[in-house]
């Protein structure tokens, strides 16, 4: 069954004007999401209308991982975004209500912003081992 | 402007075993504002998608949460099953919406149970989750568990429900009706109920849209949207309509679940009717999924979100959940601005929040 | 005269009997489905090992060479994949589930 997404790769500087225009078209946010990748961040996010859900996704660089806030246009993202600034360590301006990097009680800040290793190899723990 | 105090609220809290921290700033009793930090219970599950065998997945993703289990592993299976290009056969999409009410009403007696104990109403707690029991055993009976399911895998389902079990389930679906329905004409006219919940909290339609509230908290405020209407498993060929309550305050809120849980009742019995006899399963033997998708479905506490991508191999490339109480968090700050403090749990509560949900 | 409903409905269960069981004592019979835990029997095993590939968080080791199969079920989720998978089917699944425990049980066959 298709739930009938849609999956585009925009530009950084059209970030903000996207949300705009869904907005202004009566779209919601569903959600907003970031991925390390190897040598950037992705950041995707979904606006929804009618039961429709169109994503879009946004590359931003690691040396500098900046992205303007949604904040102004949807009130819903400052969790999202406060999200990012504390697992990927976003600078994310104009951000409505920020809360400093004490959004998510991490043991070490930023986590999620270290080196990118694909891992496919699973350790399975043995009964016998621990026994 | 008077000196404002900061009370800390969990993450431990008596009124809810939850790990959500609000720092709430109080001006005498009335709440300025109130800052939410969750974060205390990650266990990288999204990670841990890109460790494993995409089927032996579906396991992990029913674990996600403890109250919504099975709608979890639905979603995850039909995200896979989209992603292979697999159709699943009537009567396993028929048992699927089956038990994906019957963990709605589970879900929403708990939280009838948790939100009575909430406002001070112990025996309306206890008397919720005795009619809890009821349907938990019903769970056990057909899929033998009683919070795992454990029945839903990519292509179908584990276990096929027999005829005579489904005509038992059917007539102790009636007995529990029954007693619900005495529970939720409670509910709705207790004075009790009423002055711990009219007119607290609201959240009007416009804020509702705004901050991306879902679920119960959104119909509670006027919008009938429920993601079921997509017809995702057998949803599309049963008959029923979104529930939709306009105040938008806590006593709405709680009206939108009782309404649902008789709404889900009539969806079992629906089911049951309707059953149509066949295969359980569909193979896909060999077959690796490609390509990257959004599934969406409704659970108990609203709209969840799985992303997937995979390119060919054994595990996913990413995947990704956003679970309804996350998308509550944003509408909760809302209405906890300028409560009462004695409110908060109320208020708190009636999000049905699932923080451990929030944290994969 | 809206706390009548409710305290009808307290009225009765105090006079009825407790909806609870006093668990020790008395037991409820599970039901054919209730997944409680995992029983194996050793006579017809050829340690093909197919059970413990198949087990999703490593409860199940098959020693080949010694031939011995040990479970631990502290680890056992009951998803039955040993269950299906067993060719010589000497793995089921049993009704009633497995007594608590104070620290990890390995139980080892051979």
């Amino acid at each position: 069954m298709n739930q009938h997404e849609t999956f585009e790769n925009i530009a950084l500087t059209e970030w903000v004007n996207l949300a705009r225009r869904h907005q202004a078209e009566g779209y919601r946010l569903v959600q907003m999401t970031g991925t390390a990748r190897a040598d950037y961040f992705e950041v995707m996010v979904s606006f929804d209308k009618d039961y429709r859900c169109a994503n879009y996704r946004v590359h931003v660089p690691r040396d500098q991982p900046e992205l303007p806030s949604l904040s102004a246009v949807f009130p819903a993202s400052f969790t999202y975004e406060n999200e990012l600034k504390d697992l990927f360590g976003f600078t994310i301006s104009g951000l409505a209500l920020d809360y400093g990097g004490n959004f998510l009680r991490t043991k070490t800040k930023i986590p999620f912003s270290g080196d990118v290793t694909l891992k496919p190899a699973k350790s399975k723990k043995s009964a016998q081992e621990n026994s | 402007m008077s000196k404002t105090t900061i009370v800390p609220f969990g993450p431990q809290h008596p009124v809810l075993p939850e790990p959500i921290h609000l720092d709430l700033e109080l001006d005498d009793e009335r709440v300025v504002q109130a800052l939410p930090s969750i974060g205390y219970v990650h266990r990288g599950l999204e990670l841990l998608a890109e460790r494993h065998n995409f089927i032996e997945m579906a396991q992990v993703a029913e674990r996600i949460c403890g109250i919504c289990s099975f709608i979890h592993s639905q979603g995850y299976c039909q995200g896979i099953e989209q992603l292979l290009g697999l159709k699943v056969p009537p009567r396993a999409a028929y048992l699927r919406t089956m038990w994906a009410e019957m963990s709605r009403i589970q879900s929403h007696l708990l939280w009838l149970g948790l939100s009575a104990d909430a406002f001070g109403f112990e025996s309306l707690f206890q008397h919720s989750w005795r009619i809890r029991e009821m349907l938990v055993d019903m769970i056990e009976e057909t899929t033998g568990g009683r919070v795992i399911f454990g029945t839903c895998k990519v292509g179908g389902i584990r276990k096929d429900v027999d005829a005579e079990t489904l005509q038992r389930i059917g007539g102790k679906i009636r007995e529990m009706e029954s007693a619900f329905n005495e529970i939720s004409h409670i509910f709705s006219i207790d004075r009790t109920v009423k002055q711990r919940t009219v007119g607290i909290g609201v959240l009007t339609a416009e804020d509702a849209h705004a901050l991306g509230a879902v679920g119960p908290v959104l119909r509670a405020s006027g919008h009938a949207r429920d993601l079921r209407q997509l017809g995702y498993a057998a949803y599309g060929e049963l008959d029923w309509e979104p529930i939709v309550e306009t105040a938008g305050d806590c006593y709405a809120r709680c009206i939108v679940r009782l309404r649902e849980i008789s709404q889900s009742i009539d969806l079992i019995k629906q089911c049951i009717d309707r059953m149509p006899s066949g295969e359980i399963e569909v193979t896909f033997k060999g077959k690796r999924p490609q390509g990257e998708t959004m599934i969406r479905l409704e659970q108990p506490r609203g709209e969840v979100c799985y992303y997937m991508c995979a390119n060919g191999g054994k595990n996913l490339e990413r995947f990704r959940v956003r679970t309804p109480t996350f998308a509550n968090i944003a509408p909760l700050v809302h209405m906890l601005k300028g409560c009462e403090l004695a409110d908060v749990p109320v208020i708190l509560l009636t999000i049905d929040p699932c923080v451990s949900c929030n944290e994969r | 005269m809206s706390w009548f409903s409710i305290s009808a409905l307290v009225t009765r269960s105090a006079l009825n009997r407790p909806a609870t069981r006093l668990y020790p004592i008395e037991k409820r019979t599970p039901y054919p489905k209730t997944r409680g835990h995992i029983a194996f029997k050793i006579t017809d095993c050829t340690f093909c090992t197919l059970c413990a590939v198949k087990c999703p968080t490593g409860a199940i080791v098959v020693g080949k060479t010694d031939n011995t199969w040990a479970i631990d079920h502290g680890r056992c989720i009951l998803c039955g994949n040993c269950v299906e998978s067993c060719r010589e089917s000497c793995i089921s699944l049993r009704q009633q589930s497995w007594h608590s425990m104070q620290e990890q049980e390995v139980i080892r066959y051979r």
